[in-house]
C-alpha cells in the first residue's frame, strides 16, 4: 500500500474510533462520511446541540461582540477540509458561463484551477485535493448551487444560501451582503459559532460528558506542529507547497474530525464582523508562511475579519440528513466496520 | 444567529481574565479611550505614548518585552470610529524574543488609516495582521512605511501606499502571506526577505503608470494579482531563487520589469495571464513551466528571455509578438518543448518556424544559439535569385539580437559554379573579404547585412555563407546568458544571371532548350509551364 493509501486508512480508522467514542456521549453522531449533494464532500456531524459557549478562562483572548461564542443550539455538519479544487472545478465550470471577470481571477477561479482550450477549467493533476482560495461571495454562491442541486441555471448561484442581488457596495465602502443564510437553507458558509463548535468543543473536553472548548482545533492545548506528518508535524502552516495535500495530517483532527483547521488555507465564515457586512471573519492559519503563525492564528481565542473581497478557503456547513436517510448511511458504516474488523 | 454589539458583561470578563493571566501587560488601554490592548505570553508592555503624529493622527509607541519570553503577542484594538494611526513604534529589547503584533478594529471601532509600523531594538517584530477594514494604509502624499521580520497579512479596502518590508530575522525568515487591497491599489512597494503568498488588488492596480513600484522577494511571489501591474519585479533578490507561481492582470497589462527563477504553477495551472500589453523585460532563469497567456501585444524592445526551457504554451495574439523571446539564454541546452502561439497558431516547426516576422507581430522567438530564419532572409535560404532582382544589401535574419565580435568578417562566404551537372569537382571557393561590407542591424539587431561590392555578387553562382566561431554571437542576453556563438547554420542562395538558363551556366543555350522539353517550367509564373514558357528560352538563343 502507498503513501496516499496508509494515510488514507489510518484516517478512516481515527475517524471511525472518534465516532465509536462519541456514540457513547452524544446521541446519533455520525462519523465523518460522503454524503448527497457533491459526492465529494466528506461531512463531518456536529452534534451536542445546546453546547455552552467559550468560557473566559479557556479563550484569554476572545474580546469581540458574540455574546455566546461557539454555542450552537443544533445539529449540523460541516465539510472535513475546506473545498478542494476538484470540488471547485465543477462549480467554475457550471458557473463561468455567468461569470463576467477576467477567467483566470484567482477570486473565483482560485490559482489551482486553468482553463484549457476549450474553455473548460480543470485541475491541475497535482492540485486535486489541494484547498481553493476564493471571494466570500463566490463561496456564498457555491452554497446556493448546492442548495440548489448544483443546476447549472443561473437562478441557481443566486439565491437558496444567500441572496447575490444583495453582494453590493454603498458608495462609502460599506456593503450590503446578507448577514447570514436564508431561512430554509441547505448549505451554506459556516458561522462563527459553527467553526468554534466543530473546531474546539469537545463533548469530553473535562471528562466524560464535561464538554468544553480546546485552545487549539486538534483537541489540545498545545500549538499545531508545523512539519510533514512523517517528521511528527501536525501542520502545514510554515511549509511551502510541496508535498501538501488537505488532509496530510489525519491524526491532527478536531473533536468533530476536521481536518485542517490549521493550515490549509484561512477559512471565512459567514458571520459579519459587528455592523460591517462587507467583513467577514476568517480563521485559521494557512499553507506557507512561518510555523508560528500556527501558535497563533490557529487558537480559538484569536480572530480578526477580511473584506469580502479578499481570497481565502471555506468549509461548508449544511442540515444533517433526516433520519431516514441517516439511519442507512450508519447502518452501512457499522457494518462496513464489522466486516473490516472481521477480516 | 444575529449576533448584537454590547455583551459587556462577556467582554468585561474576558478582559480582566486575560489581564489578570497576564498581569505584567503594563495596561489594557494604549490610548484611553481609543485604542485597547491584549496581551497575552508574557513578558511586559510599558513605555507607553499616544502622542500626536507627523501627519495629524496618533504615534502609538510602546515597549514590548516577551522577557522571559521568547514571544508575547499583543492584540491592539481600535475602540472607536475612524480612528487615524500615523505611526505604531514598537521597541522589543531584547534579541533572540519575539514581539507578535495585531492591529484590527474592534466592534464599533474603525480604522481609517495607518501609515507606519516599525522597530527598535534587538527583538523581533512580527505582524500577525493588520486589517485597517475600509481604511486605507499609508499616505498618497508622504513616505511610510511597515517595516518587521515577519509578516502574516496586511489587508485594506482602500489602497496601500505605505512600504512593506519583512525582513527576517533570527527567528525569521522574512516572510509575507498575504497584502491585500479589496477596493484600492498598492502603491507601495514590496520586500520580504523570503516569499510572499498573496499580492493582490482585486479592484485595482499594483502600481501604475506613472509610479512603478518595486517588490523584492527571495523566494516565491506565489500569488500577484490586480486589474493592471506596474512594477519592477525580482524575485531573485539579493541571492534569492524565487520563482512566481500565478501572475494574472485582469483588465490591464504589466509594465516594468519581471527577474524570476521560473514561472511555473506548480499546483496552479496559467500561471501568467496578462489581459493587456506586455510592455516590460521579463528574465526568466530556469523555466517557464505553466501556461503565459499574454492577451495586448509584446511591446517593441521589449525581451523575454528564459534561461532554460519552455515547457509550457507561451500564447500571444494577433500581431501579439513585437517583441524578442529568446529560449536558452543562458546557453545550458535548453529546449523549445511547448508552443509559442501568435493568434491561436504554433510557430512551427520548432525551433526554425517559417511564419515570417512581420505575420507575427514583427518579433521573433530564437532558441539560443540563433538560427537563420529562411524565409525572413533577403534572400531567401536557399533560394535562387535573379542577378537583376537581387538586392543591395544581403539580409540574414537570424530568430534573436546577434553582434559582431572583433574586426575580422563574421562569416565566410564561398561561392561555385550553379550548374545543375556541373563539371567535377567544382570546389567552393572563398569570396575575399574585400569584395563585401558587413554589419549587424535590422530589427532588434536579428540581422547579419551584407553588401557587395558593386560587381558582387556574380551571376551563375551557388553561394554559401557560414559564421566563424567566436565572431558572430547572439547578443542582450539576460538570465545570466554566456556570450554564445549563433548556431553553425549554413546559408545558400544562387544568383541566377537570367531566366531560363536553366542549366545556370550563365549563357541561354540550345541546351537549356532541352532541359526545358525534358522537364517544363513556368518561367513567366503564368501558373502553366507551356509554350510561352519555352519560348522565352528560345528567343534568346
Amino acid at each position: 500500500m502507498g503513501r496516499m493509501e496508509d494515510i488514507m486508512e489510518e484516517r478512516t480508522r481515527n475517524q471511525r474510533s472518534a465516532g465509536f467514542r462519541r456514540l457513547g456521549v452524544v446521541v446519533l453522531t455520525l462519523a465523518c462520511g460522503s454524503a448527497a449533494a457533491d459526492p465529494t464532500l466528506v461531512w463531518c456531524e456536529v452534534g451536542a446541540p445546546g453546547n455552552r459557549g467559550v468560557r473566559a478562562d479557556e479563550f484569554q483572548w476572545w474580546a469581540n461582540d458574540d455574546p455566546d461564542p461557539g454555542a450552537v443550539s443544533y445539529t449540523f455538519r460541516i465539510t472535513q477540509t475546506e473545498v478542494l479544487s476538484e470540488q471547485w472545478a465543477s462549480f467554475v465550470n457550471a458557473y463561468s458561463p455567468y461569470w463576467t471577470g477576467h477567467p483566470n481571477d484567482i477570486g473565483f477561479a482560485s490559482p489551482y484551477l486553468y482553463r484549457d482550450d476549450g474553455g473548460t477549467y480543470r485541475v491541475r493533476a497535482r492540485a486535486e485535493r489541494v484547498p481553493i482560495i476564493a471571494e466570500w461571495t463566490m463561496a456564498a454562491r457555491y452554497c446556493n448551487w448546492l442548495h440548489n442541486g448544483m443546476s447549472g441555471e443561473r437562478w441557481a448561484f443566486e439565491s437558496g444560501a444567500y441572496d447575490a442581488s444583495t453582494f453590493t457596495f454603498n458608495p462609502d465602502g460599506s456593503g450590503n451582503h446578507q448577514r447570514e443564510r436564508s431561512p430554509g437553507a441547505k448549505y451554506w458558509i459556516p458561522s462563527l459559532d459553527e467553526m468554534l463548535k466543530a473546531s474546539f468543543y469537545d463533548p469530553d473536553r473535562y471528562g466524560e460528558g464535561q464538554g468544553g472548548y480546546w485552545l487549539y482545533p486538534q483537541g489540545s492545548n498545545a500549538p499545531p506542529i508545523p512539519g510533514l506528518p512523517q517528521n511528527g508535524g501536525t501542520t502545514n502552516t510554515g511549509q511551502g507547497l510541496f508535498n501538501w495535500y488537505a488532509g496530510m495530517y489525519p491524526d491532527a483532527q478536531s473533536p468533530w474530525g476536521l481536518l485542517d483547521v490549521s493550515g490549509g488555507q484561512s477559512e471565512w465564515v459567514e458571520t459579519a464582523f459587528a455592523d460591517r457586512l462587507q467583513d467577514r471573519f476568517r480563521f485559521g492559519s494557512q499553507f506557507g508562511g512561518e510555523g508560528i503563525w500556527a501558535a497563533i492564528l490557529d487558537r480559538g481565542d484569536y480572530w480578526d475579519a477580511g473584506g469580502v473581497g479578499g481570497v481565502l478557503g471555506f468549509r461548508v456547513a449544511g442540515l444533517v440528513p433526516t433520519p431516514a436517510s441517516a439511519i442507512p448511511l450508519l447502518l452501512l458504516w457499522y457494518i462496513g466496520n464489522e466486516r473490516r474488523r472481521r477480516s | 444567529m444575529s449576533k448584537s454589539l454590547g455583551s459587556i458583561a462577556f467582554l468585561a470578563a474576558l478582559t480582566a481574565n486575560a489581564l489578570s493571566a497576564s498581569a505584567q501587560c503594563a495596561s489594557g488601554q494604549l490610548c484611553p479611550g481609543a485604542v485597547a490592548i491584549t496581551c497575552v505570553g508574557g513578558g511586559t508592555v510599558s513605555n507607553i505614548s499616544c502622542t500626536a503624529g507627523s501627519f495629524g493622527g496618533t504615534r502609538i509607541a510602546f515597549t514590548a518585552d516577551p522577557n522571559p519570553g521568547p514571544a508575547m503577542t499583543v492584540i491592539i484594538r481600535v475602540l472607536v470610529p475612524n480612528y487615524q494611526i500615523d505611526e505604531i513604534a514598537v521597541n522589543v529589547p531584547a534579541s533572540n524574543e519575539q514581539a507578535v503584533i495585531t492591529v484590527r478594529a474592534d466592534p464599533g471601532g474603525s480604522i481609517s488609516r495607518l501609515y507606519s509600523m516599525n522597530k527598535s531594538g534587538s527583538g523581533e517584530l512580527w505582524i500577525t495582521r493588520v486589517d485597517v477594514g475600509t481604511g486605507q494604509i499609508g499616505s498618497s502624499t508622504a513616505t511610510t512605511a511597515i517595516t518587521a521580520n515577519s509578516i502574516d497579512t496586511i489587508e485594506a479596502d482602500g489602497s496601500i501606499y505605505s512600504d512593506i518590508t519583512s525582513t527576517g530575522g533570527a527567528a525569521s525568515v522574512g516572510t509575507i502571506a498575504r497584502i491585500e487591497s479589496d477596493f484600492g491599489s498598492i502603491f507601495g512597494n514590496i520586500q520580504a526577505n523570503s516569499g510572499v503568498a498573496i499580492l493582490r488588488a482585486n479592484n485595482g492596480t499594483i502600481g501604475s503608470s506613472t509610479d512603478t513600484v518595486t517588490i523584492n522577494t527571495k523566494a516565491d511571489l506565489q500569488n500577484i494579482s490586480a486589474i493592471s501591474i506596474h512594477a519592477n519585479i525580482n524575485t531573485r533578490f539579493s541571492g534569492g531563487n524565487g520563482g512566481i507561481w500565478n501572475f494574472v492582470t485582469t483588465g490591464g497589462g504589466f509594465t516594468g520589469s519581471l527577474d524570476t527563477q521560473y514561472i511555473d504553477g506548480l499546483t496552479t495551472s496559467t500561471a501568467m495571464s496578462i489581459n493587456g500589453s506586455l510592455d516590460a523585460n521579463l528574465t526568466v532563469r530556469d523555466n517557464i513551466g505553466d501556461p503565459v497567456s499574454i492577451a495586448g501585444a509584446f511591446a517593441s524592445g521589449r525581451t523575454l528571455a528564459v534561461g532554460n526551457s519552455i515547457n509550457a504554451p507561451v500564447s500571444f495574439p494577433n500581431d501579439g509578438i513585437v517583441g524578442q523571446i529568446v529560449i536558452n539564454s543562458r546557453n545550458i541546452s535548453g529546449s523549445w518543448t511547448a508552443n509559442v502561439t501568435e493568434n491561436s497558431v504554433a510557430l512551427s516547426p520548432k525551433p526554425a518556424y517559417t511564419n515570417s516576422s512581420a505575420s507575427i507581430g514583427g518579433g521573433a522567438v530564437g532558441l539560443l544559439p540563433f538560427r537563420i530564419h529562411p524565409t525572413d532572409s533577403d534572400v531567401d535560404d536557399g533560394s535562387v535569385t535573379l542577378a537583376e532582382s537581387f538586392p543591395n544589401v544581403l539580409k540574414i535574419h537570424h530568430y534573436g539580437p546577434i553582434e559582431i565580435v572583433g574586426s575580422n568578417p563574421p562569416v565566410t562566404i564561398e561561392r561555385r559554379l550553379a550548374l545543375v551537372e556541373p563539371p567535377p569537382p567544382n570546389p567552393w571557393t572563398t569570396v575575399d573579404a574585400t569584395k563585401y561590407a558587413y554589419a549587424a542591424g535590422g530589427p532588434n539587431n536579428r540581422e547579419l547585412q551584407i553588401t557587395p561590392n558593386p560587381d558582387w555578387f556574380g551571376c551563375g553562382y551557388e553561394y554559401r555563407i557560414r559564421p566563424v566561431a567566436g565572431r558572430l554571437k547572439c547578443r542582450d542576453l539576460p538570465a545570466n546568458g554566456s556570450e554564445a556563438d549563433v548556431f553553425a547554420d549554413e546559408y545558400n542562395f544562387i544568383v541566377e544571371c537570367s531566366v531560363g538558363d536553366l542549366n545556370r551556366s550563365g549563357l541561354i543555350e540550345i541546351v537549356d532548350a532541352e532541359i526545358w522539353l525534358d522537364g517544363p517550367v513556368d518561367l513567366n509564373e503564368d501558373g502553366a509551364a507551356d509554350g510561352s514558357d519555352l519560348l522565352i528560352i528560345t528567343s534568346q538563343l
